[in-house]
């Protein structure tokens, strides 16, 4: 998808759109990890 | 004879580097000055119809007003959301704040053609369509919050004590509004540049960028709040007790985690504006790595500098990370404003400041570290008033 040519707008929102979900949920996943390594060394 | 001594050693010089460096400034900037108003513009910049805007809006402005959000962030962070341990830093931060906007606004006034028109805006013809209309007006309208919000330092001075409790009162509605007209004003400066679509390099402009103007004056806010108490701390050292270097130290810690949190979000902002705009290949030019520059090296790098300091309680990390991370917010509106700004022109019309647009840049600067000078060693801003203590 990413590498296909674009032709119409339609394609280039859903690419861009899609990509764009997809670094959303990658940074929702990722958001836990880097919280408890913030948070690793705080005194309770 | 030793009274005599004793005397003598006591009586501190006024040539000290920071005297003499600042004198050389200030004289060097009433030239400068005087040459603006009697020559104009062109005698003194290297402005011109491809760079309207140069130095004194990409710095004196744009990095102005980011680098004093450190006021309504500090605010929010102590009065809307109940940080009363920071409160310490709330005094600081105004100041800082209000002296930063005052300068910009002298800053702009060297800029526009007829400076003493400044108000017509607001009173002759709006232009309520227009962004910088909304710019201006909630700069004003914060420049107003701003001196409100550090009038019951003066009046405690001044041990004016009916107006200060007065003022006081109020400081819970002046946060609110200014966190609003921060809000609006901090965007909008970004939403400027959705105008130049096809003059701003595509891996800069973006439909978010007013997102990115006003998450990065978050990071802003908190970064200079840390420089700054830091460089205070060491400059008027003895103004504090060792409680006050105890909450410095919190401080630092607390909004080094804030700060933390905020450029992982504002790096995954500026990752979903990239995908948005689809421009993956350019990455790979020359202004592409400069973009991966700022991208790594100024903003996931002190994300990770501040979450490390943070974790392992490294004080000096995070003062380093801190100047790190005022320095990216610098260079991402130097960016956007001049370096990939008509990035198509050939580098013969390219525009670079003349000394003496520096010189002003450099001016506003010192007398904004001088203002804050005089009022730190006169005024109870790093230390309560012992009339009043810390009841505000």
């Amino acid at each position: 998808m990413l590498f296909q040519a674009i032709h119409t707008l339609q394609e280039f929102v859903t690419t861009t759109k899609a990509v764009s979900y997809l670094i959303a949920v990658a940074y929702l996943i990722a958001f836990p990890f880097f919280w408890r390594f913030l948070t690793a060394r705080e005194k309770k | 004879m030793s009274q005599a001594v004793v005397q003598t050693e006591s009586k501190p010089s006024l040539l000290t580097p920071f005297n003499v460096i600042a004198g050389i400034i200030v004289l060097a900037g009433l030239f400068v000055t005087v040459l603006r108003f009697t020559k104009g513009l062109g005698a003194v910049t290297n402005l011109n119809n491809n760079y309207p805007w140069g130095l004194w809006i990409g710095f004196d402005l744009l990095c102005g007003v980011a680098l004093a959000a450190g006021g309504y962030v500090t605010g929010a962070g102590v009065y809307l959301f109940g940080n009363r341990k920071y409160h310490a830093a709330v005094r600081p931060a105004i100041l800082t704040a209000f002296l930063g906007y005052s300068l910009v606004v002298l800053a702009l006034c060297y800029d526009v053609g007829r400076p003493w028109r400044l108000p017509y805006p607001f009173v002759v013809q709006p232009g309520t369509s227009s962004v910088l209309f909304e710019v201006g007006l909630c700069v004003m309208l914060y420049l107003i919050v701003l001196f409100l919000e550090f009038t019951p330092i003066p009046l405690e001075w001044l041990k004016l004590r009916r107006l200060r409790d007065f003022m006081v009162k109020l400081t819970i509605p002046l946060t609110i509004l200014g966190v609003i007209l921060s809000t609006m004003h901090q965007s909008s400066l970004g939403a400027l540049y959705l105008l130049v679509p096809y003059k701003l390099h595509p891996l800069w402009y973006s439909s978010y960028l007013p997102v990115f103007f006003f998450v990065s004056s978050i990071v802003a806010g908190l970064s200079m709040v840390i420089f700054e108490s830091s460089l205070s701390h060491k400059h008027f050292a003895y103004q504090l007790d060792e409680r006050a270097h105890q909450e410095h130290e919190d401080l630092i810690l607390g909004f080094s985690k804030a700060a933390a949190v905020a450029l992982f979000g504002y790096f995954g902002i500026k990752l979903v504006g990239l995908a948005a705009g689809n421009n993956w290949s350019l990455l790979l030019t020359p202004y592409g790595l400069w973009f991966l520059v700022e991208m790594l090296g100024f903003i996931l790098l002190p994300c990770f500098l501040y979450a490390l300091g943070y974790r392992d309680r490294n004080i000096p990390l995070l003062k380093f990370t801190a100047g790190l991370t005022v320095f990216g917010i610098v260079l991402n509106r130097f960016n956007i404003s001049l370096i990939a700004f008509n990035w198509q022109l050939p580098l013969s019309q390219r525009y670079f400041p003349s000394w003496m647009e520096i010189t002003i840049s450099a001016f506003v600067v010192t007398i904004g570290l001088i203002a804050f000078r005089f009022i730190v060693t006169r005024m109870p801003v790093l230390r309560p008033h012992p009339e009043f203590g810390d009841s505000h």
